[in-house]
C-alpha cells in the first residue's frame, strides 16, 4: 500500500517585498559612497599645474544612481592618465579605482545583511 | 621586502625584450621598449611600460599577503594608424604569463582593458594603443 505524504506551509509573515525595497537603496548609497570615495581619492593624486583637471574631475549617477561614473571632463585628462609621445603617463583615475572598489562588494554585504 | 609593483614591471619589459624571434615584440619595435617614456630622439614605432597601481593586501594583523598590480604597455606610432599587429603580439606574449624577478613572484597576467586614442602634438600626430595587465605578485 502506498502512503501519501504531504506538506503545508502556511505564510503567517511575509516580509520579502519590503526588503526588496530596501534593497535598491541601500545598494545606491554604497555606489554613492564608492564613486565619491573614488573622485576624492582622484583629487589628491591628480598632478595639479594651474587646477583645472582637478576641478573638471566630477561624478555622474544615473540608473536610479546604481551607476556612478567619475572622471575628468578636460580633453587633456586621458594624456595625463595614460601618457603621451614625449611624456610619462601620471595615472591618478585607475589607481584611485583601484584603492576603493576591493571594499565596495564587502560594504554592498555589509548594508544588505543590516536589511530586516 | 620588496616592491613588487615595480619588479612586475621590470618583468615585463624583461619579458618582451626576451622576444627577438622574427614576429617577436622587441623585432617589431627595433628594440625600442623603454620604462615610463620615449626618449624625444627615439624613432618609432616604441613601447612603454608603466606601473599604474599597486595595492597591498594586508592580513588583520598587519602582514602583507601579496599586492595587486596593474600595468600599462603602450605601444606608440608615428602618424595615425594604429599599431594594432605590435599590441597584438604583446597580448600574445603576456597574457597568462608568469615569471620570478628579483625574488617576486608574478602570479598571472591577465589583460584588465585596452585604450587607444590619437595624439596631435605641434602638427605631428601620434597613435597610442594601450593594453592594461593585472596580476598579483609576491616577495
Amino acid at each position: 500500500m502506498i502512503g501519501k505524504t504531504g506538506v503545508t506551509i502556511r505564510i503567517v509573515s511575509n516580509r520579502l517585498p519590503q526588503i526588496a525595497d530596501a534593497i535598491k537603496p541601500a545598494v545606491a548609497n554604497e555606489v554613492k559612497k564608492a564613486t565619491l570615495d573614488i573622485e576624492a581619492k582622484a583629487k589628491a593624486k591628480v598632478p595639479v599645474l594651474t587646477g583645472t583637471l582637478r576641478r573638471s574631475i566630477h561624478s555622474v549617477f544615473s540608473n536610479g544612481d546604481m551607476t556612478g561614473t567619475v572622471g575628468p571632463s578636460v580633453v587633456y585628462g586621458k594624456f595625463i592618465e595614460f601618457g603621451a609621445r614625449g611624456r610619462a603617463a601620471r595615472p591618478y583615475m585607475r589607481p584611485a579605482a583601484e584603492a576603493v572598489l576591493p571594499g565596495f562588494a564587502s560594504a554592498v554585504k555589509r548594508a544588505l545583511s543590516g536589511l530586516k | 621586502m620588496a616592491v613588487e609593483g615595480q619588479m612586475v614591471a621590470a618583468w615585463i619589459w624583461d619579458t618582451l625584450k626576451a622576444d627577438a624571434g622574427g614576429s617577436g615584440v622587441n623585432t617589431l619595435v627595433g628594440g625600442r621598449i623603454y620604462r615610463d617614456i620615449v626618449p624625444q630622439a627615439a624613432a618609432l614605432p616604441a613601447i612603454t611600460i608603466t606601473l599604474v597601481s599597486h595595492v597591498d593586501e594586508n592580513t588583520v594583523g598587519g602582514r602583507r599577503v601579496f599586492a595587486v598590480t596593474l600595468t600599462d604597455v603602450r605601444v606608440v606610432g608615428d602618424g595615425s594608424g594604429y599599431q594594432n599587429a605590435v599590441a597584438g603580439r604583446v597580448d600574445t606574449v603576456l597574457q597568462n604569463a608568469a615569471g620570478v624577478k628579483s625574488g617576486v613572484t608574478i602570479v598571472e597576467l591577465r589583460r584588465d582593458g585596452v585604450q587607444a586614442f590619437i595624439e596631435s602634438e605641434s602638427g605631428k600626430t601620434y597613435s597610442h594603443v594601450i593594453q592594461t595587465f593585472r596580476t598579483e605578485a609576491y616577495g
